[in-house]
């Protein structure tokens, strides 16, 4: 069943500075987007928005989800009802192996009384770590603890599989990843693509999107999205930047003023004193 | 589940009530000797007013001793004495939980080479003190004790420890994990003593606290007195709350902040339980630890 995820002028506060200055997006199932931007831009602060983190205040604006207010339900529900966020720099967990946490994690989302398969959950679990080339001692070691950042990456897309969240928020699952681990990555989750799921990748870079093909691509810049497009938006950024984007939308960054153009008006009036001396 | 189920086939076992050997299969009276190699269940199956039990574990013996509390005993009072002579090697873990107030105090004393390793599992409803001495007697002794501690009483509890390094090459470590909720309040006082001529000891404390409401408290006090140049001597102590990002990244996943606090404690407990053997035993207390 189709779902979708609507952000309507979202405006967050971040320790009393506001980071987004109106964002509207939606985001159906079965549709990839991309968000794009120069470092500080506000891309990291929306994933973590939409997912409830305890840092951003929102002070404007909605978060909808198949209609549902999200910005009222709590962390848990928000995750409940079907949205996940792969961190950018996931946590480590001491003493709580991988395997139990999804378990829980899986467990959590069924009604009461119903419990999780051990057996489908084991064999599941093997699946996606095969898939995605993992020590098959990962699942069994404390949660993200001694790993690199690279296979943190990779945990959470492991997770991101057995979960199976309606919305996925990628915040830059790239970053880290060597070019085979970016390869796994990005084939993991373009298999994921199906009428009942959505993706929110956020990337500074094409490479990952070689893999992720993205039905749009969204340009935020200063808290807010400024330009959307298709696969050509990408090519673009990745050779000239995002100069050329603020360019043509006539943007400049909050705190950057304008350079207004000099004037020098002492070299006319110089040679102008040099006629008059030589004239007479 | 009755603490009694948890005796076992091959176990030597006693059961006391209200004081006295209900049932042992190797012990009359309550001075007994450890003389086998062996598990051992002392089980305190009913309300007591003071309960003292003395032990010694004789030379070479290696022994698994497991004591466990009954969980209405009432302002009871319990005193060990635990008394390893040469080369004996003794586990020994404690679980309490209890209802009600109770006082326990115990003495260990160690002869040369033995080897005391205990762990102690403590959640008391209640107000609380205990007070537990350890004294490393003869060369080459070791005490490695690792406790944890859960007050959610509203109550305020003390436990103290002294461990006393009374001659030379002698270890000691203590562990504690503390967990405080509920309004309760929790004094750890960890003493450690090296008295002059116990060159090359070596001893070391650690604290960690969570404290999971604004109004609890855990104050971790170290004392160490050090009466030798010769020696190692290291303390430490932690004591927060659960780490906010931890929390909403096991909130992100769909666990309930309740879930997600029960999850963490019993990660933060693992190092401890994960040393206990017995699986029975081990499921007991992470049932009984962590709060629905």
């Amino acid at each position: 069943m189709s779902r979708v995820l609507k952000i309507e002028n979202l405006h967050v506060n971040v320790d009393g500075v506001e980071i987004l200055k109106g964002i509207n997006l939606e985001i159906n199932t079965g549709e990839f987007h991309a968000i794009m931007g120069p470092n500080g831009s506000g891309k990291s602060t929306l994933a973590s928005t939409i997912m409830g983190h305890y840092k951003y205040e929102v002070t404007q604006g909605k978060i909808l989800l198949d209609g549902l207010n999200v910005l009222e339900m709590s962390v848990d529900e928000r995750s409940r009802n079907g949205l996940f966020l792969a961190m950018q720099y996931p946590n480590e967990v001491s003493g709580i192996t991988n395997s139990e946490f999804i378990k829980t994690a899986m467990q959590a989302r069924l009604p009461e009384g119903k419990h999780v398969s051990l057996y489908k959950f084991i064999t599941e679990l093997e699946l996606s770590v095969k898939d995605l080339k993992m020590n098959s001692d990962l699942p069994h070691r404390y949660l993200n603890e001694g790993f690199s950042g690279g296979e943190r990456k990779r945990n959470e897309i492991l997770q991101l599989k057995m979960l199976k969240p309606s919305f996925a928020i990628l915040d830059e699952i790239d970053s880290g990843l060597d070019v085979d681990a970016l390869k796994i990555v990005g084939e993991n989750v373009s298999k994921l693509r199906s009428p009942n799921f959505g993706g929110l990748i956020i990337t500074h870079y094409e490479r990952l999107l070689d893999y992720i093909k993205c039905d749009y691509v969204h340009v935020i810049v200063d808290g807010k999205i400024i330009k959307t497009g298709g696969q050509e938006l990408i090519e673009k950024i990745d050779t000239e930047g995002y100069d050329w984007v603020k360019t043509e939308l006539g943007i400049f960054e909050e705190g950057k003023k304008k350079k207004a153009r000099v004037v020098l008006g002492t070299c006319a009036v110089k040679e102008a004193i040099s006629k008059e001396v030589k004239v007479k | 589940m009755d603490i009694i189920e948890f005796i076992e086939k091959d176990d030597f076992f006693v059961i006391f009530d209200n004081g006295l050997v209900k049932e042992s299969n190797f012990i009359s009276n309550n001075n007994f000797v450890i003389s086998k190699n062996g598990n051992y269940k002392i089980i305190y199956s009913n309300v007591v007013a003071n309960q003292n039990v003395s032990f010694k574990v004789d030379k070479g013996v290696k022994a698994n001793i497991t004591e466990i509390y009954s969980k209405y005993s009432n302002n009871s009072k319990y005193n060990l004495y635990i008394e390893l002579l040469d080369n004996a090697v003794v586990d020994f873990l404690t679980i309490r939980f209890v209802e009600n107030e109770i006082n326990y105090t115990s003495k260990v004393v160690l002869s040369v080479n033995s080897i005391f390793r205990q762990i102690n599992v403590c959640k008391i409803n209640e107000q609380t003190s205990g007070k537990v001495v350890v004294e490393l007697n003869g060369n080459f002794s070791k005490a490695d004790i690792k406790n944890i501690i859960l007050n959610e009483s509203s109550k305020k509890q003390k436990h103290e420890f002294k461990i006393m390094h009374n001659i030379s090459e002698t270890e000691s470590y203590l562990l504690n994990y503390a967990v405080c909720d509920n309004k309760s309040i929790l004094f750890i006082d960890n003493e450690g003593f090296v008295f002059e001529g116990a060159e090359k000891s070596n001893m070391n404390q650690i604290t960690k606290g969570i404290i999971l409401d604004l109004e609890s408290e855990i104050s971790a006090n170290p004392i160490l007195k050090i009466d030798n140049y010769n020696v190692i001597a290291n303390h430490g102590a932690s004591i927060g709350a659960i780490d906010d990002e931890e929390l909403f990244y096991l909130m992100s996943r769909g666990l309930t902040k309740a879930d997600s606090e029960k999850l963490i404690l019993s990660g933060y407990f693992t190092f401890v339980v994960n040393e206990i053997k017995d699986e029975k035993i081990k499921d007991y207390i992470l049932n009984n630890l962590l709060r629905e």
